[in-house]
C-alpha cells in the first residue's frame, strides 16, 4: 500500500527538526533532529512511550508549537517561521485536532460545536452530517454533561473532520477511554480516512493501534528509530489490547 | 510563617488584578464615609462649640420699631434667659474698586461691651470706639472678597446719607456663618456683606434712640421655642413685629444645618452602595478561588487541616483585600477631607474648622470592613468546608448546560454558535449575571442623577436670569414711592425702558396652615420680569384674586378657586379674604403675584412703588453704577449679569470636583464589576478558549466569546440604570423644594450620552486588560491537563 500512496502529493516535510526546552539550568531535548515526510491519503502512526516526544512532534505539524531549529513545510510554504495570524488560518482550513481530552464547548450542544468549526471553514460539509458519519445523529441536541466519554470524543472527531480538513491530527484518541469505546473510536477515524481520503496521524503508546497503519513510525527520546509499514493492515474490530 | 499562609501570599499575587479592583471599591466606600462621616462631626463639633463660646441665640425677632422700655417685659417671658436688642438695617455700600453700588445688612453692637449673643469673633483689628460713630466692622467674607482690611475706609448710605466709614476689624459672628443676601438665591461675597456698627451712632441715625427693631433671645435649657416665640409675638405685634423665629428658620443655621444633615445621610447611604459591591466581588473571587483549589482544599483536609483553619485560609484572602481597601480608603477619604474642609471654609466662616477623623470613625470603618469580608467569604468559605476530601480529589465534572429560557424560541435557532455560548453562560448564573447588571445599572444611575444635580442648577439659573428676570438691573426703594418717581429712573443715564413693581409683606392663611411671604404686584403689560412655568413658558397674572407658585399652594393646602386670609403687614394691616385664581410652578418657592392695580387697591395706596426692573444700555453702565449710587432713594439695585458671573465663578470650581468625585465612583464599581466577571470568566473558560484556538478562531473571536458577556451584561445594565436615573431625577426636585427655589425635572440627552459613553468605555478598556491575557494563552498546555 506504500507503493499506492507514494506518487501522492506530499503535504508535511520537515527536515531536521529540533526542540528543546529549557528547565531552569536542565536542557530537554524533546526532539532531537527529526526528519520526515507526510503524502495526501496515509495513515500514519506514530508510536512511542510516553515522555518520546510524539505530541511534541504533532503540535508542531499542527502549527500550535513552532521548532527550535529545523524547518517544517506544508505542502510549498514554509510553516516554520510563520507568524500566529498565518498559523490560526492553517489550523482554521488544513487541520483537524483529536485530543485524548475532548476539550468540546461544554456550553454548546452537540451539532452547535460542529457549527461552530463549520461557521469558520471555507468549503465544510453540514454538521448534521459530519454527526451522521460519527453516528451520533440522534444525539445532536445533547450537551457535552449529557453524553458519554465516547460519545464526547466522536463529537471532537466530526468537529474535527466536518471543515474538511487536508490532515486528521489524532493525539492518543483513546487514552481516556475503555477498550470498547476506544475500539469504536478508532473505528470512526477509520472510517473518516477510508470514506473522504483524509490524511490521518495517529499518536498512540499503545503499540497493538498501530497496526491499523498504512505506515509506523517509532519514536524514542526524541528521535525516529524505526519506519515500518505493517505487513497486514487490520481493522480496528480487529484489535486486541 | 506557616506553609498554609505562604499559600495565602502567593494567591494574593496571583489574583492581584481582582484584588486591586476589589480593593478600589472597598477604598471608595471607605474614603467616602471616612470623608463624609468626619466631615459631619467636624462640622458639628465646631458649630456647637463656636454657637456656645458666641452664645448663639435660639429665638429671633424683627418689628418696624420697638421701646427699650418693653424689654423687661420680654425679659421675664417663662423660659428666656438673656436678651440682646439691636438695631438692623440693610444698607447700599459702595466699595472701592467696584463699579456697582454693592449692599450690606448693618447690624449694631453695643460700644461698650460684647453683645450679650451673637458675639462675634474678631479676625483682626480691633471693636468699634464708643463716640465714633464712623467705625465699622466688616465681616469676613465680604473684606476679603474685596480685599479690605482695617485702616480702610468704605462708604455707606446711612439713611439717605453717604457716609465715609473706617473699618476697624474684620470679624465672624455665628448669626452670619455663611452669608446669602435676603430674597437671593445665590451666594455674592463681593456684592453683599454684614457690617457692625456702634448701636448709638446707628439708632441715632435710623431715629431708633431708645428703641430697637431687632431683638434675640436664648432660653434656658428645656425651654419651649414655641412658647417663647407665641408670647414675644403676642408683646411685639403692635410694633409691626414679623413674627419670632426659631433657630431652624434663621438662614445661616438652616443652610449649614442642611449641609450637616446631608453629609450625615451620604455617609451611610453611599458607602451601602460601594460595600455591596465589594461584597459581591469579593464573593465571586471567592468561589471561583476555592473551586479552582478544591483538589488542594481535600488535600490539606487529608492531611488533616481542620474546617476551621481552612475556613480561616479564605477568609484571610478576604481580610487582606478589605484591610488594604480600608487604609487606602482611609488616606484617601483624609486627603478628600482635608480638600473638602478648604472649600467650606470659603463658604462657612467658622473661628477654626479643622478636619479631624475621630476614631470611632475609623473603628467602624474596620469593624464594617471586616463583616463585610466575612460575608464576601462566606458561600467560599462554606463550599470548601463543605467538600468531602473523597470528591475533592476527582476533578469538576463538565459544567452542566442546559437549554435556556431563550432557546425556546425560533430566532436561537438562527443564531451562531458563539453566541449561544454568550447567552448560556449569562443563563447559566442567573444570580452571578442579574446582580452585574444591577451594578453596572447602579454605576450609571449614580452618572446620570450627579451630573443631574448640576444640570438642575444651570436649569434654576437658565430660567430664573434668561426667562423670568430678563431686566438688565433690579432697584429697590428704601420706602415705597409715588409712581411719578418711575419717570425720574428714566432719566438715569442708559436707562431704555422701565418697569415698577410693588410688593407687601402678608401672612397667608389657609385655616392652620400660615405662611409668612410677599405679595408682588406687576403690571399687566410687561416684558423685563415674566412669571415662567415649569416648562418655562410665560403665564399671566390673572386680573383678580392672587397667582400662587404651586410650592406655597402646596404647603397652604389650598388649590385654584379656593379663598385663603392674607393679612398685610403694612399700612392698617387688616387681614382680607381672596381667591387663588391661578397656579404655576415656578421654580421659585414662596411667591405670590397680583396685578398691581388690585394690589394697590387691596393696600388702598394710587400707584405707589416698591422698587423697578430696568433695562439698561451696557455702554452706560458705569455712569448708571455712579448715579445710582448718589440716588439715596434707592436702597438696593441687583444687577443680573455681575450676579450670574459671581455664580458661576463659585460654582464651576464646586461643579469640576463634584463631577470628577462622580465619575471616579462610577468608574470604580463599572470597573470592578466588568474586571471581576471577565477575569474569572477567563479563569473558568480559559481552556475552553485555548481549545477554540487550537481549532483556528483567531484572537478577536475568542476575545468576542470572553468579552460578549460582559458587553451584553452591560447593555442590559445601561438602559436600567437610565431608567433609575430617570426615576430618581423625578423623584429629587420634590425631595429637595425649599421656600426659597424648587430644583426643576431635567433628564438631558447629554447626561444619559454622559453615563453611557463612561460605562461602555470602562467595559471596553477593562476588557482590553483582560483581552491582553489571551494573547499568552498556552494551547499546548491545554491539551495536555483538564482544568
Ligand atoms: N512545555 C514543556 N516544557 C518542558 N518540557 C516539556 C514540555 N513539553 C514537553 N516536554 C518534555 O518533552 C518531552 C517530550 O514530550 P511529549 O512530546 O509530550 O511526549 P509524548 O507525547 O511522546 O508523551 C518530555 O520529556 C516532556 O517532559
Ligand atoms: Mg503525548
Amino acid at each position: 500500500m506504500h507503493e499506492a500512496h507514494s506518487d501522492r502529493p506530499v503535504i508535511f516535510k520537515v527536515e531536521n527538526l529540533v526542540k528543546t526546552y529549557s528547565m531552569g539550568e536542565v536542557e530537554v531535548r524533546a526532539l532531537d533532529d527529526v526528519s520526515l515526510t507526510i503524502r495526501s491519503g496515509e495513515q500514519l502512526v506514530i508510536l512511542g512511550a510516553s515522555g518520546s516526544g510524539k505530541s511534541t512532534l504533532m503540535n508542531i505539524l499542527g502549527g500550535l508549537d513552532t521548532p527550535t531549529t529545523g524547518h517544517v513545510f506544508y505542502r510549498n510554504e514554509d510553516l516554520t517561521h510563520a507568524n500566529d495570524d498565518r498559523l490560526t488560518q492553517f489550523r482554521r482550513r488544513g487541520v483537524g485536532f483529536v485530543f485524548q481530552f475532548y476539550n468540546i464547548i461544554p456550553s454548546l450542544t452537540a451539532l452547535e460545536n460542529v457549527q461552530l468549526v463549520c461557521d469558520i471553514a471555507d468549503s465544510p460539509m453540514k454538521a448534521t452530517d459530519a454527526l451522521a458519519l460519527v453516528g451520533l445523529s440522534d444525539r445532536m441536541h445533547h450537551f457535552p454533561s449529557q453524553m458519554s466519554g465516547g460519545e464526547q470524543q466522536r463529537v471532537a472527531i466530526a468537529r474535527a473532520v466536518a471543515k474538511n480538513p487536508d490532515v486528521l491530527l489524532c493525539d492518543e484518541p483513546t487514552g481516556a477511554l475503555d477498550f470498547k469505546t476506544g475500539i469504536l473510536v478508532l473505528d470512526v477515524i477509520e472510517q473518516v480516512h477510508r470514506e473522504l481520503d483524509t490524511t490521518v496521524v495517529l499518536i498512540t503508546h499503545n503499540a497493538s493501534i498501530a497496526e491499523m497503519a498504512d505506515r509506523v513510525i517509532r519514536m524514542q527520546s526524541g528521535k525516529i528509530v524505526e519506519e515500518f509499514e505493517p505487513t497486514v493492515r487490520k481493522k480496528p474490530s480487529e484489535l486486541t489490547w | 510563617m506557616t506553609a498554609l499562609n505562604i499559600k495565602l501570599f502567593r494567591e494574593i499575587r496571583h489574583l492581584r488584578g481582582q484584588l486591586i479592583a476589589i480593593i478600589l471599591v472597598i477604598a471608595s466606600g471607605i474614603a467616602s464615609f471616612v470623608m463624609m462621616r468626619s466631615m459631619y462631626s467636624s462640622l458639628l463639633l465646631t458649630l456647637t462649640s463656636y454657637y456656645e463660646t458666641a452664645r448663639f441665640a435660639d429665638v429671633f425677632v424683627s418689628a418696624r420699631r420697638v421701646p427699650e422700655t418693653i424689654v423687661p417685659q420680654l425679659a421675664s417671658i417663662n423660659g428666656v434667659a438673656a436678651i440682646e436688642t439691636r438695631t438692623v438695617v440693610d444698607v447700599m455700600v459702595d466699595v472701592p474698586g467696584l463699579k456697582e453700588p454693592a449692599s450690606a445688612t448693618v447690624v449694631s453692637i453695643p460700644e461698650d461691651r460684647r453683645p450679650n449673643l451673637n458675639d462675634l469673633h474678631m479676625m483682626s483689628g480691633s471693636w468699634v470706639r464708643p463716640g465714633h460713630e464712623h467705625d465699622v466692622i466688616l465681616s469676613a467674607a465680604f473684606a476679603e472678597a474685596n480685599h479690605l482690611s482695617q485702616g480702610d475706609q468704605i462708604s455707606v448710605v446711612i439713611n439717605g446719607k453717604w457716609k465715609s466709614l473706617l473699618i476697624t476689624g474684620v470679624a465672624i459672628s455665628p448669626e452670619y456663618i455663611i452669608e446669602v443676601s435676603p430674597g437671593s438665591i445665590m451666594i455674592d461675597n463681593k456684592r453683599y456683606g454684614v457690617m457692625w456698627m456702634g448701636r448709638e451712632a446707628l439708632s441715632a441715625a435710623y431715629d431708633m434712640k431708645g428703641a430697637f427693631n431687632s431683638a434675640v433671645f436664648s432660653l434656658y435649657p428645656g425651654a419651649s421655642v414655641n412658647s417663647v416665640r407665641e408670647k414675644i409675638d403676642v408683646i411685639l405685634k403692635q410694633y409691626g413685629s414679623m413674627g419670632a423665629i426659631g433657630r431652624g428658620d434663621q438662614l445661616s443655621h438652616r443652610l449649614i444645618s442642611d449641609e450637616i444633615r446631608q453629609n450625615e445621610v451620604s455617609a451611610l447611604y453611599i458607602p451601602v452602595i460601594f460595600f455591596s459591591v465589594a461584597v459581591f466581588l469579593l464573593n465571586i473571587a471567592l468561589v471561583r478561588l476555592v473551586s479552582t483549589q478544591r483538589m488542594y482544599v481535600a488535600i490539606l483536609k487529608a492531611f488533616g487541616y481542620s474546617n476551621l483553619s481552612i475556613a480561616l485560609h479564605y477568609i484571610g484572602f478576604a481580610v487582606v483585600a478589605v484591610l488594604g481597601g480600608t487604609v487606602l480608603g482611609m488616606i484617601l477619604g483624609y486627603y478628600f477631607g482635608v480638600q473638602m474642609t478648604e472649600l467650606y471654609t470659603r463658604f462657612y466662616r467658622f473661628p477654626i474648622l479643622r478636619f479631624t477623623m475621630p476614631e470611632d470613625v475609623l473603628v467602624l470603618s474596620v469593624v464594617v470592613s471586616l463583616i463585610a469580608a466575612v460575608f464576601g467569604a462566606s458561600s467560599a468559605v462554606r463550599s470548601a468546608v463543605q467538600l468531602p476530601p473523597a470528591e475533592a480529589m476527582r476533578p469538576e465534572s463538565p459544567k452542566a448546560f442546559k437549554s435556556g429560557i431563550l432557546d425556546r424560541f425560533a430566532f436561537m435557532r438562527s443564531v451562531s454558535p458563539i453566541t449561544h455560548m454568550i447567552i448560556r453562560n449569562i443563563e447559566r448564573r442567573p444570580v452571578k449575571s442579574s446582580i452585574s447588571v444591577v451594578m453596572i445599572a447602579l454605576a450609571t444611575a449614580i452618572l446620570i442623577v450627579g451630573r443631574f444635580m448640576f444640570d438642575a442648577v444651570d436649569g434654576v439659573i437658565d430660567t430664573q436670569f434668561n426667562r423670568a428676570q430678563r431686566d438688565d438691573a433690579a432697584l429697590t426703594f428704601r420706602q415705597p414711592l409715588s409712581s411719578p418717581a418711575a419717570f425720574d429712573l428714566l432719566r438715569l443715564p442708559g436707562v431704555m425702558r422701565v418697569e415698577c413693581f410693588r410688593m407687601v409683606g402678608v401672612d397667608l392663611r389657609n385655616g392652620q396652615y400660615v405662611k409668612r411671604g410677599a405679595i408682588t404686584g406687576l403690571p399687566q403689560d410687561r416684558d423685563l420680569r415674566r412669571v415662567v412655568d415649569g416648562r418655562n413658558r410665560s403665564v399671566d397674572i390673572p386680573a383678580h384674586g392672587l397667582l400662587l407658585t404651586s410650592f406655597l399652594a402646596r404647603q397652604l393646602h389650598a388649590r385654584v378657586g379656593d379663598s385663603i386670609d392674607v393679612g398685610l403687614l403694612e399700612q392698617d394691616r387688616r387681614t382680607v379674604r381672596m381667591p387663588i385664581t391661578a397656579v404655576v410652578d415656578e421654580i421659585m418657592g414662596v411667591q405670590v403675584y397680583m396685578r398691581n392695580e388690585e394690589l394697590w387697591k387691596l393696600v388702598r395706596e394710587d400707584g405707589t412703588i416698591s422698587g423697578a426692573y430696568l433695562k439698561v444700555d451696557h455702554s452706560k453702565l458705569d455712569d448708571f453704577y455712579a448715579r445710582v449710587k448718589q440716588t439715596p432713594a434707592i436702597a438696593g439695585v441687583m444687577v443680573r449679569e455681575t450676579a450670574l458671573r459671581s455664580f458661576n465663578e463659585t460654582y464651576s470650581e464646586n461643579m469640576w470636583i463634584s463631577t470628577t468625585a462622580i465619575v471616579f465612583f462610577a468608574v470604580v464599581i463599572a470597573f470592578g464589576v466588568v474586571y471581576n466577571s471577565a477575569r474569572i470568566a477567563l479563569s473558568e473558560r480559559g481552556n475552553e478558549l485555548a481549545s477554540l484556538r487550537v481549532l483556528g478562531l483567531t484572537r478577536g473571536e475568542i476575545t468576542i466569546i470572553l468579552l460578549g458577556e460582559q458587553v451584553a451584561l452591560t447593555m442590559a445594565g445601561i438602559p436600567i440604570g437610565v431608567a433609575i436615573g430617570y426615576a430618581m431625577c423625578a423623584w429629587l426636585p420634590t425631595a429637595f423644594e425649599t421656600d426659597i427655589f424648587r430644583i426643576p425635572f431635567s433628564f438631558t440627552l447629554r447626561n444619559v450620552g454622559l453615563a453611557v459613553v463612561v460605562i461602555f468605555s470602562v467595559t471596553i478598556v477593562t476588557g482590553s486588560l483582560i483581552r491582553r491575557r489571551l494573547n499568552t494563552l498556552d494551547l499546548v498546555a491545554v491539551l495536555k491537563s483538564r482544568e
